[in-house]
Order: structure tokens, then C-alpha cells, then sequence
């Protein structure tokens, strides 16, 4: 018989967030993890790449404040160690283009463009104030196991709505 | 002479910077809202008594810096990188062949996280410091 294995570790859905529930969902997560007796370097992995999301989602999530579900946030446990985290967030129509098309970049590069990608945005970093837009998805991009998914829908002439899905095996 | 000390808290680290034996540590969790408010005054604090650091200063007076991090977030990395930066120009001594830094850093990672080793690795090309890796006990 077939048996659904999946499991919501966390679910949330609403049209914005703030910052202590963005703290709230981590520490949920890293908690449900640990009782689940993953080590603490796969924790890490499914933390660090849900932060980013969150992160991501959380600096646009005042974008949209007439609707009830444009932010969700999901992590489920898939089973035979595989996780998935989905975030969905507004964004303005210019920067979906842009993550669309950076996304489509790190999902082209091998773990070793990867780690060159990485070191090079870094010493970027260096020499300029740019405070780190952009690294996150390279730091999601090392760590997931399948290309990420991104899907963007219109919303208005300003506005979208991104769904970034990463799947994760430990 | 002072030092910098702030404790940590869930999602800000601990950070202590002890003057008069030349250590420095930064330790815990670095994802905070606001990254740069955070680490602007430990920024402030360094700006007002690099002078006075500098005159204790000698050329053998080597500076030992431990990176106990359990996690951070992008934004934290060019944080923690101008930090470095920074403590290594100030411990740098310029001789005949050119200049030296007197620093030596102490990766700290938890028994089996090669994700971690891979950031020190990486953070490690990019301040041109060799680090030190130590293993630890899970530390939650």
C-alpha cells in the first residue's frame, strides 16, 4: 500500500512577516530537526538555506498588504533523508527578472563553479560596500542537491510573486 | 586598558576583544536584522582605540583570533571579512621585505561538519591567512 511520507516541519502563510517570526520558523525548524535526531551539520544545511530564503523574503514582505497568502513559507520532510523548503514572496517586477535570471546562472554552474563564484562574489566584497545581495543564492545553490526552481507570476504592472523551491538531501 | 565584550544572544554573537593579551573572538550565532548596526559598534569602538592598540603593539606581538561560529548569514560574511581585514592591517609590521601580519587564526568547526571546514577554507583564500582548523564537540 502506498504510504504519503512527507511531513510539514513548518508551515506559514500570510501577507507579510516580521522579524520575530522569521526568528520564531528558524528556531522551530532547528528544534523539530534536532528531535528528530539529525547531526548538527545537517541541521545547519537546512537552517542556512531556509535563513536565506526567509531573509530574501522578509526584506520585500511589505510589498503586498491587500492580500491574505502572498508570503508562505513551507519546509516539509520528504523522508529517506530528503528535505524540501518552499518560499514564496512578492517582489518588484525588475528584481523577479533578476533572480530569475541568477537563479538560471547557479543552476548552470558545477559545485566547482560554484566555489569559484562564491570566493570571487567575496572578494568582491572586499573593496566595496555592497552589503551581500546576491551570495545567499550562491551560498543555497552550494548546498542544495537539485537545480533550484524559481517561479515568478504576475501580480500587478509592479509587482510579482516568487516561488523558489530547494530540495535538499543530507 | 578597555575591551570590547558583548555577549551573545540566540541570534547575535558573543564578541570579546581582550587588549592587553591580544585576543579576539567572535563565537555563536550571526544572523541578526540588522548585520551592519550590530557590527558598527564593535566598528566604532575599534576606530576609537586603534591608536592606543597600536602603541602596544611590537613586532612580536602577535595577535590570536578564535572564530567560533556556529552559523551566520550572508550578510554577517563581509562583515566578518572587514573585521579581519581590518585586525590584520593593524597587527601588520612592515620589515625590509615588505609586510607581515602578526595574526593567527583558529577556525572553529563541530566533529563532522565539513560544510563549515569548506567556509573557513574558503574565508581563509580570501583574508590570505592560513587558518588553524580545530574540531569540536557538537556545541549546542
Amino acid at each position: 500500500m502506498f504510504r504519503n511520507r512527507t511531513k510539514t516541519i513548518v508551515s506559514y502563510v500570510g501577507d507579510s512577516i516580521e522579524y520575530n517570526q522569521v526568528n520564531e520558523i528558524l528556531t522551530s525548524v532547528w528544534n523539530t530537526l534536532e528531535e528528530k535526531g539529525l547531526g548538527i551539520s545537517d541541521i545547519k544545511i537546512i537552517y542556512s538555506i531556509l535563513t536565506e530564503m526567509l531573509e530574501n523574503a522578509y526584506r520585500y514582505s511589505s510589498l503586498v498588504e491587500d492580500s491574505k497568502d502572498s508570503l508562505q513559507c513551507m519546509v516539509s520532510d520528504l523522508g529517506k533523508n530528503r528535505f524540501q523548503i518552499i518560499v514564496k514572496n512578492p517582489i518588484t517586477v525588475s528584481k523577479a527578472e533578476k533572480l530569475k535570471g541568477k537563479i538560471d546562472f547557479v543552476n548552470s554552474l558545477s559545485p566547482i563553479g560554484l566555489k569559484k563564484f562564491y570566493q570571487h562574489e567575496i572578494i568582491k566584497r572586499k573593496d566595496d560596500d555592497h552589503p551581500g545581495a546576491g551570495l545567499g543564492l550562491i551560498i543555497i545553490a552550494r548546498k542544495v542537491n537539485e537545480p533550484l526552481m524559481i517561479e515568478v507570476q504576475s501580480l500587478n504592472n509592479n509587482i510579482s510573486i516568487v516561488t523558489i523551491k530547494a530540495l535538499i538531501k543530507i | 586598558m578597555k575591551s570590547f565584550n558583548i555577549e551573545p544572544t540566540e541570534v547575535s554573537p558573543k564578541m570579546f576583544y581582550d587588549i592587553g593579551k591580544h585576543c579576539f573572538e567572535i563565537g555563536g550565532f550571526s544572523r541578526m536584522e540588522n548585520v551592519r548596526i550590530f557590527y558598527q559598534s564593535f566598528f566604532d569602538w575599534f576606530d576609537k582605540h586603534k591608536a592606543e592598540i597600536l602603541s602596544t603593539i611590537t613586532p612580536s606581538t602577535k595577535l590570536h583570533i578564535d572564530l567560533k561560529l556556529i552559523y551566520f548569514n550572508s550578510a554577517s560574511l563581509k562583515c566578518f571579512l572587514d573585521i579581519l581585514l581590518q585586525l590584520k592591517k593593524l597587527y601588520s609590521v612592515t620589515d625590509g621585505h615588505g609586510s607581515l601580519y602578526n595574526v593567527e587564526i583558529y577556525w572553529y568547526f563541530d566533529e563532522g561538519d565539513e560544510d563549515m571546514i569548506e567556509i573557513g577554507e574558503d574565508y581563509s583564500d580570501v583574508v590570505e591567512i592560513p587558518f588553524t582548523f580545530v574540531q569540536t564537540k557538537t556545541s549546542l
